[in-house]
């Protein structure tokens, strides 16, 4: 059964169950890297995408609740020629090591500062809350979603 | 000018015997016995690096990228001895086939052993391609220098670039260990903060992972792995599932039981399923963890070794030990608990098998596959691609298994397997569980005059390997015809690393350490960072600093006293002008500040930390809000690569200290996902600051694993400053500490 979804701007058709989790059409019909595979339970965040830029978990939101719904993954949302700002922010401060979370952390990351450009330190850290890292690069992380939100002001 | 220099003394290194420089310059000359290990295994220097026609070269290296960033580093090693511009410099995949042997990514030694390895190899071939180009320019050696590859002759470019010297030729010629490196005071590459070579990729959505592989024809498997723990396969019924669409095949070997599927979650969706349809049986039930830590003194040991002796020279010892002081300390089951489960890609092509792996050893995955299929070695392949960070040996190597096992039945078809979140919580190797207990004296003028250290622990490490050691692997006790003696049960053998730091760097006038191996492993163990390094920091550093306290002195100060080190002095000296310089912490609940140091391996990096914490005494949670470190990592290669390290390193040990302990009943594992293992999240973490202290002219030494003990031991330093509570056994948690308030 083919379902029509909105994808980085294009439209996609896409031959799968209704039930199929957006993060395996993503990765294995689309071949986008971005959102990652960490946990399939949406407790890490690692998966991360913007539906109507709001973060969502794409490892438990089946395509058929996104009909219709503007999709965007990290490569949606920048890529080397022209990088979103957090992408530059990231590769300025260095804010990884792994990198499996990074994808969560800069998708998260950019919701919120669509909605609230200048967030403090607070806001920041609440709203990344549900995103784990597991190699402790929290603190550039920060340092790199403020250069952003900081250049906003 | 100095550049001048240095090609004088190669050549005059050149022109005499290798005798006569061994005899003159001692330290500068290798025999080839004297050459590194990773040069002797490898001695051919086009192993090591190529001279590409796009104007590029290529380097080889043994050890794997793990999100340490270690091929920037030796990246830029190469860069600094070839005098290339840093971008010029492309690091090969890590492959059996083509990469030099290193061993494994471990213990923080890459930068030792490989860098070394890469420095050697590099300043041969730039003496090489400056020798063909003398001949090229009937020029002198000593009249050549080279910019960014291109060739000058005193200071003048001439038309030759490396890429013109060797044509399509390779390094003909063994690395003879005998060009001089650079002196560090020339260094422009070595000691900058160069951007790391694989993070744009992730951060743009590039193919960073194993998990990111899609070749054609691929099918996709998950592990159908039991809830119970130490159990057997006793039925299963793979027609039930044959109702899900995309169902290949279900494979089973023994108590091995994987579904095979044309997509990914159709896998997922079958592996599910068929577990209601599987039965298992436990063959042997898991200690009470209610019994923990004290169960780990009862357990079977080897006998008692005393491991470390030392009586110095001191005039009335016994009268000297005016006060005893006794502490018991210990450290739960730790898990790696990587952000990816563990995957692995396997093809099988009728002839030869490949595994595309994040395993820390590629050869040793090599070998210990070959053992467990019966198959020869030259006939399997692994390439190393990333996964998600590791910390340590976890699933990765057992993933490489899992996916060969099911690739040998499907010729042709390349099989991409990912383990579950719950499979990798519960089948993993932790860190073990360790119990300490030390003893000590402190003489009439409140210095440490006797000092007795013992540990319990099982081994460190069951990391797999060719021969006995691909027990190691999860499958291989799975299958039919399991691989004899697994790991699991039985002592593998005696490296255990459990040791690790339990020798104190302090001079201690009397000091003995037994070493007490625990000879069955209750849960699967294997290298943690750190290995045992973590429990005896701990252990070590809190006790300093209950000893500090008898002896009313400020915990850095009685370390000091107890220091002869430079290196050891200065980092908490250090540590400390760094804490100081700030305001104090502003915060309405008992806060506390404590220290923790370490060499790690006491022959590695020196670090120190100071933490701040804070304690609410009606809830007893403890929040970590900063840390000052100090580091000293002898020569540094790139900067904000240690700090990045070292960071990441104390938040870590945050979340190993204040949360993290593998639950089971005696059934099974019971930390299963994140919510039943909880790690540090954001808005819990201590802000961090780092002092780096750069030595150019020592050797250098890995920063990753060295600040797991000291940070743990300073945040229970730090409980005891803001309480007065003293926290023995981690993890340090709220009810812990509730429970020791209200007591």
């Amino acid at each position: 059964m083919a379902i029509e979804l909105k994808i980085n701007g294009d439209l996609k058709e896409i031959d799968a169950e209704p039930s199929t989790p957006l993060l395996y059409i993503l990765r294995q019909d689309l071949e986008l890297n971005g959102p990652r595979f960490g946990c399939g339970v949406a407790q890490c965040g690692a998966c991360t995408v913007l539906v109507d830029k709001q973060p969502i978990r794409a490892c438990v939101t089946p395509i058929s609740a996104l009909i219709g719904r503007d999709i965007t993954t990290l490569e949606g949302l920048g890529n080397e020629e022209s990088p979103h700002p957090l992408q530059t922010a990231f590769i300025e401060e260095q804010a990884a090591q792994c990198g499996f979370c990074s994808n969560g952390m800069i998708m998260s990351a950019a919701a919120l500062l669509e909605n609230n450009p200048n967030p403090t330190d607070q806001e920041i850290k609440e709203s990344l809350n549900t995103n784990l890292c597991r190699c402790g690069t929290h603190t550039r992380i920060l340092k790199a979603v403020k250069k952003v939100a900081g250049s906003h002001s | 000018m100095k550049k001048d220099i240095e090609i004088s003394r190669r050549v005059f290194l050149q022109s005499i015997s290798a005798l006569a420089i061994q005899v003159t310059i001692p330290n500068l000359s290798f025999s080839q016995g004297d050459l590194p290990r990773s040069i002797s295994d490898n001695p051919y220097l086009n192993i090591w690096l190529k001279i590409n026609a796009n104007k590029t070269v290529s380097l080889s290296t043994g050890k794997a990228e793990l999100g340490q960033g270690i091929r920037t580093s030796l990246a830029q090693i190469a860069a600094e001895e070839l005098d290339l511009d840093f971008s010029k410099i492309i690091v090969e995949t890590l492959d059996t086939d083509k990469s030099p042997t290193e061993g494994r990514t471990t213990g923080s030694t890459s930068i030792e052993r490989s860098g070394v390895a890469v420095r050697m190899a590099s300043s041969e071939a730039r003496h090489i391609l400056l020798k063909n180009a003398a001949t090229n320019l009937s020029s002198k050696l000593d009249e050549l220098s080279v910019d960014n590859g291109k060739i000058l002759i005193n200071g003048k470019y001439s038309k030759l670039t490396y890429w013109d010297l060797l044509g399509n030729k390779i390094f003909d010629t063994k690395i003879s260990g005998f060009i001089s490196p650079k002196n560090p005071e020339n260094h422009k590459i070595i000691g900058t903060s160069q951007k790391r070579l694989d993070i744009p990729a992730k951060v743009f959505g590039g193919q960073s992972y194993v998990q990111d592989i899609i070749m054609p024809n691929m099918l996709h498997a998950r592990m159908v792995r039991s809830e119970i723990d130490s159990a057997n396969l006793i039925s299963t019924q793979p027609e039930a599932i044959n109702h899900i669409s995309g169902i290949v095949s279900v494979v089973q070997d023994g108590s091995f039981l994987a579904v095979v599927a044309e997509r990914e979650e159709q896998a997922v969706s079958g592996a599910e399923a068929l577990k209601n349809f599987t039965i298992w049986e436990q063959f042997k039930e898991l200690p009470n963890q209610d019994r923990f830590p004290d169960v780990l003194r009862e357990l079977e040991t080897l006998d008692p070794e005393v491991i470390f002796d030392q009586k110095l020279p001191s005039k009335n010892r016994e009268s000297n030990n005016i006060r005893e002081f006794t502490a018991n300390y210990s450290r739960p089951y730790i898990a790696h608990a990587a952000l990816s489960p563990s995957a692995a890609v396997a093809l099988w092509d009728g002839d030869r098998l490949t595994v595309w792996s994040h395993t820390q050893g590629v050869f040793e995955l090599k070998g210990a596959i070959s053992t467990a299929l019966g198959i020869e070695e030259s006939k399997v392949r692994c390439i190393h691609v990333e996964g998600a960070g590791c910390y340590g040996h976890n699933g990765a190597d057992d993933a490489g298994l899992d996916a060969a096992l099911i690739a040998m039945k499907f010729e042709g078809r390349p099989i991409k397997l990912v383990w579950s979140r719950e499979d990798e919580f519960r089948r993993e190797p932790y860190g073990s569980a360790t119990s300490i207990k030390i003893s000590a004296n402190l003489d009439s003028s409140n210095m440490i005059s006797n000092w007795d250290y013992h540990h319990w622990t099982c081994t460190h490490s069951t990391r797999p390997s060719g021969g006995v050691g691909a027990a190691n692997l999860y499958a291989s006790f799975e299958k039919n015809n399991p691989l004899p003696d697994s790991a699991r049960y039985t002592l593998r053998n005696r490296f255990n690393g459990g040791d690790r730091n339990a020798i104190a760097l302090y001079s201690l006038p009397q000091h003995r350490v037994t070493r007490h191996l625990i000879s069955e492993n209750p849960l699967r163990v294997s290298a943690l960072r750190g290995l045992g390094a973590h429990a005896n920091v701990f252990a070590i550093e809190s006790f300093m600093d209950e000893l500090a306290i008898e002896a009313n002195q400020d915990p850095i100060d009685f370390r000091i006293k107890h220091l002869e080190d430079y290196r050891a002095i200065a980092v908490l000296e250090e540590a400390r002008k760094l804490a100081n310089s700030k305001e104090k912490l502003e915060v309405s609940d008992n806060v506390g500040r404590g220290v923790g140091f370490a060499r790690y391996k006491n022959t590695s990096t020196y670090f120190a930390v100071i933490v701040d914490i804070s304690v609410n005494l009606n809830s007893g949670a403890i929040k970590a809000h900063r840390a000052f470190a100090a580091v000293d990592p002898g020569q540094i290669i790139n900067p904000d690569g240690v700090k990045n390290q070292i960071e990441g390193g104390i938040i870590q040990a945050t979340s190993w200290t204040l949360k993290e302990s593998v639950k089971f009943s005696t059934s099974g594992i019971q930390s299963t996902d994140w919510t039943t293992y909880p790690i540090l999240r954001f808005t819990e973490i201590p802000s961090v600051e780092v002092s780096l202290i750069n030595r150019p002219k020592l050797a250098s030494s890995g920063p990753s694993e060295c600040a797991q003990g000291p940070t743990s031991a300073a945040i229970a330093n730090a409980v005891s400053n803001a309480v007065n509570v003293r926290l023995r056994d981690l993890p340090l948690t709220q009810e812990k500490l509730n429970l020791k308030l209200n007591s």
